[in-house]
């Protein structure tokens, strides 16, 4: 299950960094896109630390 | 739940927060999408034309890497480019507006399939009156262009609008001319003179 959720997180990162660097964005949708690809990677990012810190939790309880 | 996934979350969330207020914040249109050069707003040089007793001055846009431009403008044309967009003019003349921009044109489609397909239907719906005098193909400095001349009803005024698209290396340019029908005949010779003056500048 973690491993799903690290590949989703991983996905909407990319997804977001693509629509940030590549993507040609049509000339009226500058904004919606710079919302977009924004809002994918601060997501993407913060789901991935989340995710990590969760597994370090867990192996710290394994430990004990 | 782990404090330091809460103050992710938290972080997280007021990160989106702002984000959604710089983009669609108030001040979002002075630091989103491509800014005006100055430079582009300065003529350059001045070139006397006898034929019609007129003063050029050549702008050279820089507003976009791809799409550099040059264009010669009277000198009598009042430059109201203040409030334009990134590679945009607008000119006030004694009875008249000029404005040159540039647009984007979808790749699975070309300029006059464009122009046909989707600008005329949409000025069709925009304008009162719309009615199609010309339509033609010609060339500027070596490329493709569309000139769509057409007629509207402005305020019970018969306004005349002379539309050209050029095809260029990335965005097409539009240069348009709208003043009352009597009085186009008058500066027709002028209006091809900065038609004609248009060329790419990174081709």
């Amino acid at each position: 299950m973690r491993q799903v959720f690290l590949f989703v997180s991983l996905a909407i990162l990319c997804f977001g960094l693509y629509l940030r660097l590549f993507y040609d964005v049509p000339d009226s949708q500058e904004k919606i896109n710079f919302f977009v690809s924004w809002f994918f990677i601060i997501t993407g990012i913060s789901s991935l630390l989340i995710n990590l810190l969760w597994d370090s939790k867990k192996k710290e309880k394994n430990l004990e | 739940m782990n404090k330091k996934v809460a103050v992710i979350f938290i972080l997280t969330l007021a990160a989106l927060g702002y984000l959604t207020y710089y983009s669609f914040g108030p001040s979002s249109t002075t630091h989103i999408g491509p800014q005006v050069n100055p430079e582009s707003l300065k003529p350059t040089q001045t070139t006397a034309i006898s034929q019609n007793n007129e003063t050029l001055k050549i702008y050279h846009n820089k507003d976009f890497a791809e799409n550099f431009y040059a264009i010669s403008i009277p000198q009598s044309w009042q430059n109201s480019s203040s409030t334009s967009r990134a590679g945009e003019y607008d000119f006030n003349l004694s009875d008249g507006t000029a404005k040159v921009e540039l647009m984007d044109v979808p790749d699975n489609s070309t300029l006059e399939l464009f122009v046909l397909s989707q600008e005329e239907p949409k000025l069709k719906t925009l304008l009162t009156g719309y009615k199609r005098i010309d339509y033609q193909k010609i060339n500027i400095s070596g490329n493709d262009a569309y000139q769509l001349d057409y007629l509207s009803d402005k305020d019970g005024v018969n306004y005349e609008s002379i539309r050209t698209y050029v095809t260029g290396p990335d965005q097409a340019a539009v240069i348009t001319f709208s003043l009352p029908q009597i009085s186009v005949a008058s500066l027709k010779n002028t209006f091809d003179l900065v038609t004609n003056s248009f060329s790419w500048e990174n081709k």
